[in-house]
């Protein structure tokens, strides 16, 4: 077993990665490092066939280094097409679009996410950003796999201060675990390195349980990863 | 933006179930006069004046895009009113050579602006990159409100703004 030094950063692109299927086509949108590197990853490894689609309009086969943005038209170079985010919200809702990876303030069990406020919606402590477009997705692509840079009882949650986005939720990626999806309530699917369940209890409002643990980076994920993303864009998130 | 564009006052959208924004924001349900099926009703957005920034515009009206066009033909085509900002003027032959790549035709252009480095401090690309070194001191001034003032006079609105010398040119 490699005793290579990883961060959770890397872990987390690597769990994204490894979800994605070759051929199929995915979106990832706004503020949204770590699945940008995680497509990235995926195509360079099993999924070369992998259609990525994003709000600059693409992915050139050649993106050599990731922007800091993820609007960045950079993404975009020496792609074939130039698909606007309007196509793909068209996409998604004609059932065209096999994955979506998006993220939220607040997850329930089910999976569900607020992006819109916390707090009594009449009157709400703190405005957020807002759902960005999750609230068409969600329900339409063919699945959804959250990410989450947070794992705490603020962010994972017993009740929604506000549904922004139901739908397909099949995977959440967070820093201390993944979380599967199964008969409608996110199980536990795998625990992280050094992770133990009484702390990913305690971060947690609704009853996890022990699981294998997530595999490391391998030795050609951690390379590719460095290749990708030599200035650690990807560690922005989880600062 | 599309149903200003097709000057109807709502379009039904597919998805949004389960989702509580249609009831808080007052969107209403149509029925789906051929299946049935409900859909929620989105009101038309339509903006007085939409403002876009092009690569190339000519003088009279006509503009396109070079790259990603995100929402600006939606934008454009949405509102009452369109001005068209751009890093250089062409001449229309330019345009007649390739119509085909014309995103803004001039019949639907209120005005032209020549703007080189117009987008700055934000990129453009086949142009310039964004200005990260002077995004990044906003950020840090406009945290509070006199560092904001603080940086709006001294920064933005004083003259030969947006003529620094520029970082080299993204191909």
């Amino acid at each position: 077993m490699s005793g290579a030094a990883y961060t959770t950063a890397d872990l987390m692109a690597c769990a994204i990665a490894r979800l994605l299927r070759d051929g199929e086509t995915v979106f990832f949108g706004l503020a949204s490092p770590l699945p940008m590197l995680g497509v990235l990853l995926a195509r360079q490894t099993h999924a070369p066939r992998l259609t990525a689609l994003n709000i600059p309009g693409g992915m050139g086969d050649a993106v050599a280094r990731l922007p800091r943005s993820t609007v960045d038209a950079v993404l975009a170079e020496g792609s074939r097409y130039l698909f606007t985010l309007a196509e793909v919200f068209d996409l998604s809702a004609r059932g065209r679009l096999d994955t979506a990876l998006l993220s939220g303030v607040q997850i329930d069990r089910q999976g569900r996410i607020n992006m819109s406020v916390i707090g009594d919606p009449a009157r709400p402590r703190v405005a957020l950003p807002g759902g960005a477009g999750a609230a068409l997705l969600l329900p339409t692509a063919g699945r959804t796999i959250l990410w989450r840079s947070k794992h705490d009882r603020r962010t994972f949650v017993e009740r929604l201060d506000y549904v922004t986005a139901a739908g397909r939720t099949s995977h959440v990626v967070t820093p201390l675990c993944l979380f599967e999806r199964r008969a409608g309530r996110l199980e536990v699917a795998s625990i992280h390195p050094g992770v133990s369940v009484e702390a990913l209890q305690e971060a947690t409002c609704w009853p996890v349980a022990a699981a294998p643990e997530t595999p490391p980076p391998t030795p050609e994920e951690l390379a590719t990863l460095a290749r990708l993303d030599p200035d650690n864009v990807r560690a922005a998130e989880l600062g | 933006m599309r149903a200003a564009i097709q000057g109807v006052s709502f379009l039904p959208l597919a998805g949004l179930d389960g989702s509580d924004l249609p009831r808080r924001s007052g969107f209403r349900t149509v029925a789906d006069p051929y299946t049935g099926a409900t859909y929620v009703a989105i009101p038309a957005i339509q903006p007085d004046w939409a403002i876009v920034h092009v690569q190339e515009a000519d003088a009279a009206g006509n503009a396109r895009i070079q790259g990603p066009k995100y929402d600006d033909v939606y934008l454009a085509r949405a509102a009452r009113h369109l001005l068209v900002t751009t890093e250089r003027l062409v001449d229309g032959a330019a345009f007649a050579a390739e119509p085909e790549r014309t995103d803004f035709p001039g019949f639907l252009v209120d005005a032209v602006v020549v703007a080189p480095r117009g987008a700055w401090p934000t990129a453009c690309p086949h142009a310039y990159p964004p200005d990260e070194a002077f995004l990044a001191d906003y950020l840090a001034a406009a945290q509070t409100a006199e560092g904001f003032e603080h940086f709006l006079r001294g920064r933005v609105l004083e003259p030969d703004v947006g003529r620094a010398p520029a970082p080299a040119a993204v191909p």
